[in-house]
């Protein structure tokens, strides 16, 4: 295909035609053969591109679907566990309660209770569920094998916006997005904050101090 | 645009969630004391020299509260706590030698419910006078951000973003969670919070290998589940209980 292209290109090149009359007639405008099949290229490329544009977006489109579908799918299967059997799972996952609390919704003290056997409500339950199918989704397709550092680790470096907070926000979808892991991590932040450059610009840099413990100082004032 | 003192995350009705990990009866006791808790009647000396109960915040780093990284310092910084009215949510980048703290008191309906952090009423109390049992409230890591963006502000008028803030207190923050843990095992165990905390703090501070330890860790974030993991799983082992 490649070399069609390019043997079509090379054709493409604009040729004079002086044709075989003098200088003071001017030649009628001719339409060469090259010219014409220049413009079906064209015409063809630029047709093929919509659709490749369209089906691009419509796989986008039917990809997060599925996503959807196959999570509540594994959200309902995850709901027959009980509360305390789903907290284990996230705790040997290595979450912490404070993150299975502001992923479900609730406070920590909450989570605390349930893990002291108090029942959580229907819709608590159905939360912890959605969250342990998310995770059973993401390993079983993306091969994420520490989900819950995976969840903790900014999607950019030096900007601290995580899959946790993501989760948090309800922007489950960016969440599998980031998972597939073919998608610019930049264009998922601009989904999720269209400010965040300006918002977490920093004219602070981390350092270690003579202590030991790690400080805070101004860029480029070393 | 340059960074401005921050408002909690959400609209004031989601304040009191983004700002208090736990409050009144729902902290745990073993909860290791932090930089924002909030105590109530603690003896202070007041200007006219008469010891007098007070509400008070720490306002104490984390990195200096601790002396061997057990026992508190022998006295620590705190600050008043006095009523105020909830600042509206534009109000949060002025009203600088304060910081809101909406519902607070959850349970009264007076005036007292809201109150604030008075920056300008600063004291130094015995560390031993901060009776967990009298413990108001534990700020989020996210409250505790914003009191030090709002305490660093006050004392130098230098605004540093709380994200940044977050890069340095992540590792300290995530410690007190994994002691409180630990001592929650520990004491559905019957050990003795004192001794359990040793414990913890001692495991955190193994040398494993060219002198890191899990303490040391904790401060990059993609080790902090690791570590968690593996705390749980010593506190099974030694204490039998998840």
């Amino acid at each position: 295909m490649r070399t069609d292209l390019a043997t079509m290109l090379m054709l493409a090149e604009p040729r004079v035609d002086v044709g075989t009359v003098g200088s003071e007639v001017a030649p009628a405008p001719a339409v060469s053969s090259t010219r014409t099949a220049t413009r079906i290229l064209t015409a063809d490329v630029g047709w093929n591109r919509d659709l490749a544009r369209l089906l691009h977006r419509d796989f986008d489109d039917l990809h997060q679907r599925s996503h959807e579908v196959e999570w509540r799918t594994l959200a309902a299967d995850r709901a027959r566990s009980s509360t305390a059997a789903l907290l284990d799972e996230l705790a040997a996952m290595g979450f912490a309660w404070r993150d299975v609390a502001r992923l479900v919704g609730v406070s920590v003290p909450a989570v605390q209770k349930w893990r002291r056997g108090e029942g959580a409500t229907g819709e608590n339950r159905a939360r912890l569920a959605r969250l342990l199918a998310a995770c059973d989704l993401i390993s079983e397709h993306y091969l994420v094998e520490d989900l819950a550092t995976w969840f903790e680790v900014p999607l950019v470096v030096g900007v601290p916006v995580t899959p946790l907070d993501l989760y948090a926000a309800e922007h489950v979808d960016l969440v599998f997005e980031h998972a597939i892991g073919n998608v610019d991590p930049e264009r998922l932040l601009g989904a999720f904050d269209p400010d965040w450059r300006e918002h977490y610009r920093s004219e602070f840099e981390v350092f270690r101090a003579e202590d030991g413990a790690l400080s805070l100082r101004p860029r480029d004032q070393r | 645009m340059s960074h401005d003192l921050e408002t909690p995350p959400g609209g004031p009705g989601r304040w009191a969630e983004q700002l208090y990990r736990a409050r009144g009866a729902a902290i745990p006791h073993w909860r290791p004391v932090f930089t924002g808790d909030v105590f109530e009647e603690v003896p202070v000396t007041t200007s006219s020299g008469i010891a007098a109960g007070r509400t008070v915040i720490v306002l104490q780093h984390p990195c200096a509260m601790r002396t061997d990284g057990v026992n508190l310092a022998t006295r620590l910084l705190v600050s008043e706590v006095r009523h105020h009215r909830v600042l509206a949510p534009e109000e949060w980048c002025g009203f600088t030698k304060l910081m809101s703290l909406p519902d607070l008191n959850s349970g009264e309906t007076s005036r007292k419910r809201h109150q604030a952090v008075m920056f300008d009423r600063l004291k130094v109390v015995d560390s031993a006078a901060l009776d967990v049992g009298r413990r108001l409230a534990c700020l989020t890591h996210v409250g505790v951000n914003l009191l030090l963006q709002r305490r660093v502000h006050y004392d130098t008028r230098v605004v540093v973003p709380t994200h940044d803030i977050q890069a340095v207190t992540g590792g300290v923050y995530e410690e007190a969670d994994i002691i409180e843990d630990w001592c929650e095992a520990a004491s559905l165990a019957g050990i003795e919070v004192s001794v359990a905390t040793d414990d913890c703090v001692t495991w955190l501070r193994e040398d494993l290998g060219d002198g890191l330890t899990r303490q040391q860790m904790l401060e990059d974030q993609q080790n902090r589940s690791g570590i968690r993991r593996a705390a749980r799983a010593e506190t099974v082992k030694r204490y039998g209980s998840t």
